[in-house]
Formats: structure tokens, sequence, C-alpha cells
């Protein structure tokens, strides 16, 4: 349904005439200066009315127009109800029909008659499936989602053969308007937080949004946060496996990537690869990467501190290969960590944007050889060199982006606070980072389940992953009406569930 | 609202950052103290002595020592190592405290470790060790084999631990030991000769002053008794009545035994005042050295038999040497507060007294374990 | 931005425990050893379980008041029993009281940290940073302060069986014989132990939020006995190790215990475990600074003033930092006013107050709770 029209329809008639010629000179008038603004002319053979279609010639698939509508129409007998195109839609409103020329779809005038038909004849410039670029998977399947929203809920649907998964259509944006799809299980997902997501998507007042992105800023509970609150994923498995949690996908077409939400702290870290293999090996990587998650943040800010305040910490032989690798450096820790961990995020935002081939060179040289010279001239210590290797490493473990950037980015704060207080400041930012996780909210269910509040139940699937056999029940976290997969459900009879 | 908190907290985030970080040390402007000594010099000038390592590769000593003579106090005597220092000197990670023997023999020289304990930067960990010898001939030597003595004089008291010739007395331990009415302290005791080695256990009295010593094998009893020994106990007997034979020059007869585990069990009984101590040693060996024929198959209990002899002699010796000079470093003191305690209360003052009138009865049981692949 | 926050938050059975049980391990078990041993030697162990029970007893009292009015906070109560105006008095009484335990036990910690950790920092700083977070917690409510204690609890299991390393160079003997001295000393070493319990009587405020009101009494011994738990191992541990002269001579045995371990990779727990302390500590004074807000606006009958409460608290503590010189002897002075106060508020007003609310009851038949 419509939520703002394209604003494209001044104060023009809102019903197209009986006049063919009227018509599409009303049309004409407004599609300009757009060359690719089509008009063809021909008589229908059966009936011997004059007809038009109309369509923007880029948007159109030129194949299904030409075969299933003007040959038929123009050389077979055939009336307008038998053209062999699956969507044939009835309008008498200009708003609508304007709308639909300017979506791909051509519309057909008969003279004479009032309402035209909109036939879906889209076809656009799109890729083929492939592999997605952020999350790949060794085990998993290798299809991405592409940027078209159609195809992604067909891939879903592939994954969910069910009556219960609605697809619910919004549009948003008031010039570029793009169509938001809801995917969720309706007898599973919690109908508050479906309403709280709808209501978001309505508010929104935008000239047009460009990718999902820009579509979680909007309706996200706290912008301020570095924390991602929705999940961004480019892997039909993921969405479907987190529909059948209880979670709502929401895909916007034009682009590749679904937002999923509610979320919690914990999503961030599975990825669709430790359901693959064998549990106690996922269960070990699982732990990997909270672990890195710590390390990350802290290791850096941890290392300030030791040396600058509480070096009494570090057993004694330690302390003194440090203390003979610091003697050479001018500058103090602060700094020394600083100039590393910013050099180092440099490095790593040149990389995306170099080709391939280069790329690797331009690792090795800055990794290794840069890396060794300033060690050698004395600039840093090699300690500060295995310390922001081993936090970039561990960053790069996180298995979703948003998450891993947040990590890095929370990191300096937590440096400055161990350079002005030592392992006290640690402390404090610890307190911080905690009480922030505490109080944040994914469409109003809490972030920092399941360890704030503790849920004992979810922590099958957390630091550990348990044998699927055991996990009967769905997250509590997103607060599904059904509990217990794998049941049926009670009002409709059918096959096939799950 | 919100973006109003929001501003009032950045501000004043930052301007607690202007001023600057005020505690902070960094380590490579530290001097870490690893090793202080205290001693008595030929003028009778109490001395403070301090070895700290050098971070700068290029330096050509690799530690630093600063002697202070007559300082006012230990905190004070910081201060004056910080004119001479190039670092700011700091007490976290001291590993020995060496007291020299000329400073043992004047009561109360452990309250100047006061600052020590009182600050909570210095660690209390840090070893205490008798030295024998000038306190200047260890600070000032310089071993080929390691550079920093701190560091050799730290690993020697730890590798004599674990092989139980030593005590391991650390700050935490005889602050505990002087403030106990039931026990008399006990440290370390290392010599230099041509290079530095442990010398057993001095024994203090309850001021501090030096009494007597133990050797290395009474030491390593004395840990029995204690029930502090740790991986490795060696014990050696002279073996004569064992060899039925004539005596051979030079490689004498000597039965060397392991110890695997030992078990001490103290019973105190007291009849008006009179104490009486039943001391119970189980031990668990097996014989590592024997430079003699001998039959071991059907005469281990013969051999059970002299080792118990051989250990109880020793320890008995040990007991009457620590009665005689009223000191008490097992704590029988303590067991008897344990189980007697009116007993207790009547004499706790002049404990050092009264147990030099107490009666030590010790049996000892080995059994032997194997006698190694030899038979 | 946020969603609409629920007009009534809940808390769960074991957020309560938690909360309760955060608010009684305060400063109390640093000092607790040394108290303990200068009145009843090696047998306070003892006393600590006998002032457990005492404990137990007062809060029982206080859920059974609570339970007649189960919706209703404790100026709510005052009001019904004792009208508005001597209502407002108890309120103010009641405001004042977690006030100033806030502030003692604010600047008591970071008095610590300082002495251990910063001592040339200034306190104002310390204080603006750990009020941030504070700040943070309650205003997002009840639900955020329970989730708090709860995940606060767990991240802290580690700490007590750190304190178990020491057991190793320790003295079992200290402890015998028992009661070497009698009874007597015991009895007189329960005044002592029983403001290591001070912090039930916050169930007065916590009962309304409780999801399963009828756990809340198995709740509030359960967090009693944790706290007691705990006392406990600290004392024992702290017995055994050190000597009875010995303990004297420290103000902060637990912290001194602590300085001994020393495993290869690691040295100076104390310093670890001190940090860690301050989250521990932390559930204390964010749960008085808490009560102080709700009652407050309750006074001023205008829930919406909440926030700008909070503001003007948090400043007035600032202030406080700012200006005053928080010496040894000065906290020593208001903990003893406190603990009076406390004992007065927490063991014998809810005994009085329960036989007054069942008379009342019973002559003046009341309407059905709200």
């Amino acid at each position: 349904m419509p939520i703002s029209n394209n604003g494209s329809n001044p104060q023009g008639p809102t019903k197209p005439s009986t006049t063919l010629t009227e018509n599409i000179q009303y049309a004409q008038s407004l599609f300009q200066d757009s060359q690719d603004f089509m008009v063809r002319q021909f008589t229908i053979q059966l009936t011997g009315e004059q007809a038009a279609i109309l369509f923007l010639s880029n948007l159109t698939d030129k194949n299904a127009l030409n075969n299933n509508v003007l040959y038929p129409l123009m050389y077979e007998k055939s009336v307008l109800s038998a053209v062999a195109i699956s969507h044939v839609k009835k309008s008498a409103s200009w708003d609508e029909i304007i709308s639909a020329i300017l979506l791909g779809s051509s519309v057909l005038f008969i003279d004479k008659k009032y309402d035209a038909s909109i036939l879906d004849t889209q076809g656009w410039p799109q890729r083929s499936i492939s592999d997605p670029q952020l999350e790949a998977s060794l085990k998993g399947g290798h299809q991405g989602f592409v940027e078209t929203g159609s195809q992604n809920i067909a891939l879903i649907r592939r994954f969910i053969p069910n009556l219960e998964l609605k697809v619910k259509e919004m549009k948003v944006g008031q010039r570029g308007s793009a169509t938001v799809t809801l995917l969720y299980l309706e007898d599973v997902i919690d109908p508050g937080i479906l309403t709280e997501l709808e209501e978001r998507i309505q508010n929104i007042q935008v000239d047009a949004i460009l990718n999902t992105g820009e579509l979680e800023e909007y309706i996200e509970d706290n912008t301020f946060s570095p924390f991602p609150q929705f999940i961004a994923t480019e892997r039909p498995d993921a969405a479907a496996s987190h529909i059948l949690q209880g979670r709502v996908a929401i895909i916007v077409d034009r682009s590749p990537i679904a937002l999923i939400g509610p979320t919690t702290f914990n999503s961030f870290f599975q990825s669709v690869d430790d359901y693959s293999s064998r549990w106690i090996v996922s269960s070990f990587i699982r732990s990997l990467r909270f672990l890195a998650f710590f390390i990350a943040i802290f290791l850096p800010a941890l290392y300030i501190a030791l040396i600058s305040y509480n070096y009494v910490i570090i057993p004694i032989n330690l302390i003194l290969s440090i203390g003979a690798s610091r003697e050479r450096v001018p500058f103090p820790p602060f700094i020394e960590a600083i100039l590393m961990e910013i050099t180092l995020e440099m490095l790593r935002e040149a990389g995306i944007r170099l080709p391939a081939p280069i790329g690797q060179t331009v690792g090795i040289v800055g990794g290794i050889v840069i890396g060794q010279a300033a060690v050698q001239a004395g600039i840093v210590s090699n300690i500060m060199v295995i310390i922001v290797a081993a936090t970039a490493i561990s960053s790069f473990i996180i298995p979703s982006y948003d998450m891993g950037a947040a990590i890095r980015f929370i990191r300096f704060p937590m440096m400055i606070l161990a350079s002005l207080f030592g392992i006290f400041g640690i402390t404090i930012g610890f307190m911080m980072l905690m009480v922030h996780l505490i109080t944040l909210d994914s469409l109003g269910t809490p972030y920092g389940s399941p360890y704030s509040p503790v849920r004992f139940s979810d922590w099958k699937d957390s630091v550990i992953r348990l044998p699927l056999w055991l996990m009967k029940k769905r997250p509590v976290s997103s607060n599904p009406q059904q509990l217990e997969r794998q049941t049926p459900s009670p009002t409709k009879a059918e096959k096939g569930d799950s | 609202m919100r973006k109003l908190m929001c501003k009032i907290i950045m501000v004043m985030v930052l301007l607690s950052m202007l001023p600057g970080c005020y505690d902070h040390m960094y380590l490579e402007d530290a001097t870490l103290i690893l090793m202080v000594g205290l001693d008595v010099n030929k003028d009778n000038h109490l001395v403070v002595y301090s070895s700290s390592p050098v971070f700068n590769k290029d330096a050509k000593k690799k530690s630093d020592e600063f002697e202070d003579v007559s300082p006012y106090s230990l905190r004070r005597n910081r201060n004056n190592f910080d004119a001479l220092s190039s670092g700011i000197p700091t007490g976290g990670k001291v590993q020995t405290i060496l007291i020299g023997k000329r400073l043992l023999e004047y009561p109360g020289w452990f309250a100047t470790l006061d600052y020590l304990f009182r600050t909570a930067e210095p660690t209390v960990t840090a070893r205490i060790c008798a030295a024998e010898v000038p306190l200047s001939d260890i600070f000032y030597f310089y071993p080929e084999n390691e550079p920093l003595v701190a560091l050799y004089v730290s690993k020697l008291i730890r590798t004599s631990n674990r092989r139980n010739i030593t005590v391991d007395t650390t700050m935490q331990r005889l602050h505990r030991q002087f403030n106990e009415e039931g026990i008399t302290p006990y440290i370390s005791l290392i010599n230099k000769d041509k290079d530095i080695e442990i010398r057993g256990t001095a024994l203090l009295d309850k001021e501090g002053r030096f009494v007597t010593q133990l050797g290395l094998q009474e030491t390593i009893l004395f840990r029995f008794l204690l029930e502090e020994n740790k991986d490795i106990a060696t014990l050696t007997f002279p073996a004569q009545e064992l060899h039925s034979g004539e005596q051979i020059p030079f490689i004498n007869q000597k039965l060397s035994i392991d110890v695997v585990k030992s078990k001490t069990k103290i019973k105190t009984s007291a009849n008006n005042g009179k104490f009486t101590f039943h001391i119970d040693l189980n031990i668990d060996a097996s014989v590592t050295e024997r430079t003699f024929p001998f039959q071991m198959k059907n005469q281990q209990p013969k051999v059970q038999r002299f080792i118990n002899e051989q250990i109880k002699q020793q320890i008995e010796e040990i007991l009457k040497k620590t009665q005689t000079h009223h000191l008490d470093p097992v704590g029988f003191g303590m067991h008897v507060r344990a189980d007697h305690y009116r007993a207790w209360k009547k004499i706790k003052d002049r404990w050092p007294e009264a147990i030099s009138d107490a009666e030590f009865h010790v049996t000892v049981h080995t059994k032997i374990l194997g006698s190694g692949v030899l038979q | 931005m946020n969603t609409k926050t629920k007009t009534k938050q809940q808390i769960t059975f074991m957020q309560y425990v938690f909360l309760i049980h955060g608010m009684q391990v305060g400063i109390g078990f640093l000092t607790l050893p040394r108290e303990l041993s200068l009145i009843a030697g090696t047998d306070g162990w003892i006393s600590i379980i006998i002032g457990w029970l005492s404990a137990v007893i007062a809060s029982i009292f206080i859920i059974q008041i609570m339970k007649k009015h189960p919706d209703a906070t404790l100026p709510d109560l005052f009001k019904i029993y004792f009208g508005t105006w001597i209502g407002k008095l108890g309120t103010m009484f009641v405001v004042l009281y977690f006030m100033s335990v806030s502030f003692l036990i604010l600047f008591s910690a970071l008095t610590i940290i300082k002495v251990w950790l910063l001592p040339k920092t200034p306190l104002v700083i310390l204080t603006v940073l750990i009020l941030i977070p504070t700040y943070q917690l309650i205003r997002y409510g009840i639900r955020s302060l329970g989730r708090y204690a709860e995940i606060i609890f767990y991240i802290s299991i580690w700490m007590i069986v750190v304190l178990t390393i020491p057991l190793n160079d320790s003295h079992w003997h200290y402890l015998r014989p028992v009661l070497k001295e009698g009874w007597y000393p015991v009895l007189l070493g329960v005044r002592t132990t029983i403001f290591s319990y001070l912090g039930f009587e916050i169930a007065f405020w916590m009962y309304p939020y409780l999801k399963s009101k009828q756990l809340a009494t198995r709740g509030i011994i359960l967090a009693n006995t944790l706290t007691m738990t705990i006392n406990l191992i600290v004392t024992i541990v702290c017995f055994v190790f050190f000597s009875q002269q010995e303990i004297v001579k420290y103000n902060w045995p637990t912290l001194s215990l602590l300085k001994v371990i020393e495993p290869n990779f690691l040295n100076r727990w104390d310093v670890i475990f001190l940090s860690s302390y301050v989250l521990i500590i932390s559930v204390t004074w964010i749960i008085s600074i808490f009560i102080v807000i709700q009652n407050t606006s309750n006074l001023i009958g205008n829930p919406k003033l909440e926030p700008y409460l909070l503001i003007i608290f948090i400043v007035l503590l600032i202030t406080a930092a700012a200006f005053i010189v928080w010496t040894q002897s000065r906290l020593t002075r208001l903990t003893d006013m406190l603990t009076s106060c406390g004992l007065i508020l927490s063991y014998a007003f809810p005994v009085v107050l329960w036989m007054y609310t069942t008379l009342f009851d019973r002559i003046f038949p009341r309407r059905t709770s709200s």
C-alpha cells in the first residue's frame, strides 16, 4: 500500500479519460524530458480497438512485452484478458499508473475504455546470484542476496516453505520510494515487536532510502551507541534461521543486505558455519570469538595501564625485557600505542580500496617491513607491534562487520582511560561498557540478553554451542509466542513444518 | 534534556583530563630496586644498599648499586637514592632483602622495615635472608654467568627452597613470626666465598638477634617438622655400621635417600606447666645412593631401622640446640595454645624459657619404596 | 530513541536476591576480620553466624509488613498508617539516611582506591568518572539496576576463589581451641557483625517491583545467606593466615592477604582485586542513590522530576568531593553514626512497625490492598 506517492503528479486529472489520444498526450506531457518513455500504438486484431502501450524502455523486459503482449494482441486473436502475463492489474487512477510506469511496468490503454491495465513486464539489469562478500562460509550455501527484493524474498521462501511466513510490504521514501518488506513467522513472533517495527518504519520522513544501512539508522533504538542493533546479513540461510527463532527480516529493494531484528549482543558472535561443524569444535571457536572480543578492546589499554601505572603486576622476567625494549622509544606508551593503532586502522581502510593484486603486496610490505623498520628505528617497541597485531587479528575474528567495527572503535576511549587512570581507568571503562550494554534495547527487548538479564536457557547457544537436539526452545530474548521449536501451529494444519 | 546532559558529561570528562595524569610511573623511568640490603659497617653506621637493573642496552654495567650510609630512615633513604639514580626508585618489585650479620646483633631492626609494610606500593613477597659476609661483598659482586646479582641471589634462594636446604621466609611470613607468641623467627642464610652460596637457616630470637644456625641437612629435617617440605629432599647418612667389612679410605660409606612423602604429627601433653611433645614422623623414601656393597633384599628392615635411628638422632640434636638457646622455630607454642589453652595462658609471656624445660619424644617410621634401578 | 518505558518495571527473583546481597556487601568485609578479632579473637566466625540469624529474623519481619500491601512502597505505607504529615517526615528521614549512606560508601571506596592505586589523583576526578555510569544506570530504572546487580555477582565469583589461595600458607590451629574464652566475647562480637548485614532494609523498596511476590521471603533469606558465606570465608581465611597479634595491625587485612599470592604470570593480585571490587561496591551506592531519588520524588509528588533530581544529587556529590577533605577519621565518624542509624532502621524498626501495623489493622479494618 503506497505510503507516499512519487510527487510526480501535479494538479492534473486523477482518472484517465476515455479518449486514447488524450491519455497519450497527457502522459507524454508528464514524461517530457525523458527520452526513454515510449508509446506504442496499435490495433487489437480481434476487436479492432485502438490501443497503446506506455512504458519506460530501460526498465522493461522487451521480450515479455513483445512476445506476450504485443504479438498476441496484434497478430493472434487474443483478448486482453487472455494476455500471457502473470500479473495484470486494472487501474483507473493516474497516480497508480504513473507509479507503475516508473517502476517498470507497462500500461495498456484502450480507446473508449477508461480503465488501463498495468502489465508486469519489469526487467532491469541485475546481478546473478553469487557468493556473499562479507560473510563467506565454509560449509554453508554460496548464495547471497542480490539487489532485487523479489529475488531475495524468493531465496528466503526456499528455506521456509510455510504458510505462516508472512511477507508484508511497505514503502519508504518520498522521492525514491523503496519497497521495504518484512518477513516473519506469524505464530512465533511477538506481535508487540512487529507493531513497534511497523510504526517506526511508517514514521520515517525522508527523501529516499538508498540502502539498508540508512534504513537501520532511522529505525534503531539508540543511534549514539557504537553497537549495531540490527544484524545485517547477506545470506538467506542466516536470515531464515533468524526468522525461525522469532525475529523479523527486513528486506529493502535495491539493497543486497537484509536487516534482522530484534537482536541481542550474543547474535553478533554467531555465524552460519557454527551449526554445520561439530558442536565441540564450534563451541571452541565461539569461545575464541568472545576471547577475541576482550582482547581487541582491552589489550592495548592493559598494556598502557601496566607500563604506565601498575608495573608491579608484571612478573619480573617480563619486566626486564619490556623495560629494555621501551628504553629506546622516545614516546610515552600512550602515544606509541595510539600511533600504531591509527596506522593499523589506516592500513586496513586503505586495503579495502586496493585492487586485489596490489593489496597482497602492500599488506606484506606494510605489515612486515614497515613494522620491522619502525622497531629498529626506535619509534615503537617490539612488544607494541605484537600487541597491535594481536588486537587486529582479534577484531577480525568477529563474524559481524558492524560489531567488529564497533570493537575497533571502542578500543580508543579505553586506551585514553587507561593512560589517565591506569587499571582503575580500565575498570571504569569496563563498567561504562557494561552499563551501556545493559541499558541498550533492540526494538524494546534487552540487548544484553542472555548475559544481562541472565537467562540460562539461552546460554545453550552463546559462548558454547550445545548439540542441536538439546536446543528445543527458541531464544527467550526475542519474546516469541511459541517457545518450543518443531511444533506445528495449533490453528492451521499443514505439512512440512520446519 | 538528553543532549544537554551529554554536553555536560563531555565537558566534565574533558576538564578532568586537562591537568593531565597524576600518578603515572613509566616503566623506563623507574629504577626498579630488586634487592635491598641493611647492614652495619665498620664504623658502626647503618648502611642501606640497593641494586637495580639498567635498561639501556648500550650500558656497560648491567646493574646499578647505591649505598647510603646513616640514612635517617628507610623512607628518607629512598629520597637519597632519588638524587643518585637516573630514574625514580620504586620498591614494587623487590626480590630479596639481605640483612648483614652485624646488624643481626642488634635487637629491633625489623622495625626499620615498617615503610615497606605501611605503603601499599612495595611488595611483601620479598625473601629475607641473612648474610655471613659484609653486604658490600655481595652487592658489588658481578658474577659472569648472571648479569644481575639481584636476580642471581633470588634464583639461588628459590631453587634452594625447592631442594629444601633453606627456608622460604618472605617479608609477610617474617612479619607473622615476629608477631606470634608461639614461634621464633627463622630466615635463610647465605655466604660468599668465590660464589654466593646457601648455608642453611639462621635462627633469630624474639627481638631479631641472631642466635644460631642450622646447616643444610638440618634445614631439611627442620622443614619436615614444619611440614613445609617441597619437591626434593635428599638425606645422606654415614653408613659405617651397615657395612660389614673393612673401611675403605676416601670413599666413605654413605647411604642417601630421597624422601617422596613425609607426614609429621605433633602431640602435646601438659602436666603442671611441664610440656611433653610427641613427634611422629612418617617418611616414604627411596634409596638413591649406596657407596658400599650391601644385600638389600632381606635386610630391608635393618636399613629402615638404621634410617629411623639416624633421623631421630639428628632431629633430637636440632631440638636440643633450639632448646639450649631458648628458641622455638618449629612453633610448638602454637600447638600448646591450640590444645592446652589454659596452660598456655599461664606461660605465654615467657614461652622461650618454658620450652627449654620441655621434653621431646621423637619416633620415625621410614618406608623404603625401592632402591632405584640397581639392587 | 528509547521506546516507551513500561510504567511498571519489574525485577526477577534472582535480581531481587542479588540486589539485596549487593547492597549488603560493601566496605564491611575489608575491615571485618580486624574488628572482629579485636573483640572476639579467633572465635569471631561464630559471631558471623549469629549475626546472620538476627538479620534473617529482621528480614522476615520486613517481608511480613510488605505483604499486607503488595504494590505499595514504604512511603505509601507511611501515609496509610501514619497519616500524610508524619508519613512525609518518615520519608524525609529515609532520604537523609540513604543520602548519607551513598556519600559514605562512595567516598570510602574511592579513598581506598586512592590509597592503593592512585595516590596523587584528586578525589573529584575519580568521583566524576565513576558517576558517569552511575547516572546512566539509575536513569534507566530498576530494571537495569537488577540486571547490573545480577551480572556483577556472576562475574565476581572468581574473587572468592582467589581469596582461598593463601590457605596454602595457613595455620588452621589458629582457630583452636574453639570458644577459648567462652561465649561472652562471641556475643559481644555480634554487635560488630550485624553491621555487615545492613542492607536488607532495601527490601522495603524492592518488594513492589518483584514479579513473583510469594518468593520474597525465600529471596531475602538467600541473599542474607550469600552475604554470610562470603563474610565467613573471608574472615576464616584471614584468621588462619594472620596471627592474632598481626591481624590487628592491618587496616584492611583482606587486601594485605591478597598481596601474598604469587602465581608465575601475574603478581600483585591485590591491585587486580581492588579494581574489580569497585564494581561490587558500586552496587551499594547506586541502589542508595536510586532510593534517594525515588523517595524524594515521592515526597514532592511529581515522578517526572526524577531525572532532574538525579542530576542535582550527582552535582552535590561532586561538590562534596571537591570541597570537603575526606580523611580517614571523618569517614570513621560518619560510619559509626550511620551504623547506629542503620541498626535502628533495619533491626528495630521493622519489628516495631510490624507490631504497629498489625494492631492498626485489627483496630481499623482496612479495605483490600491496592
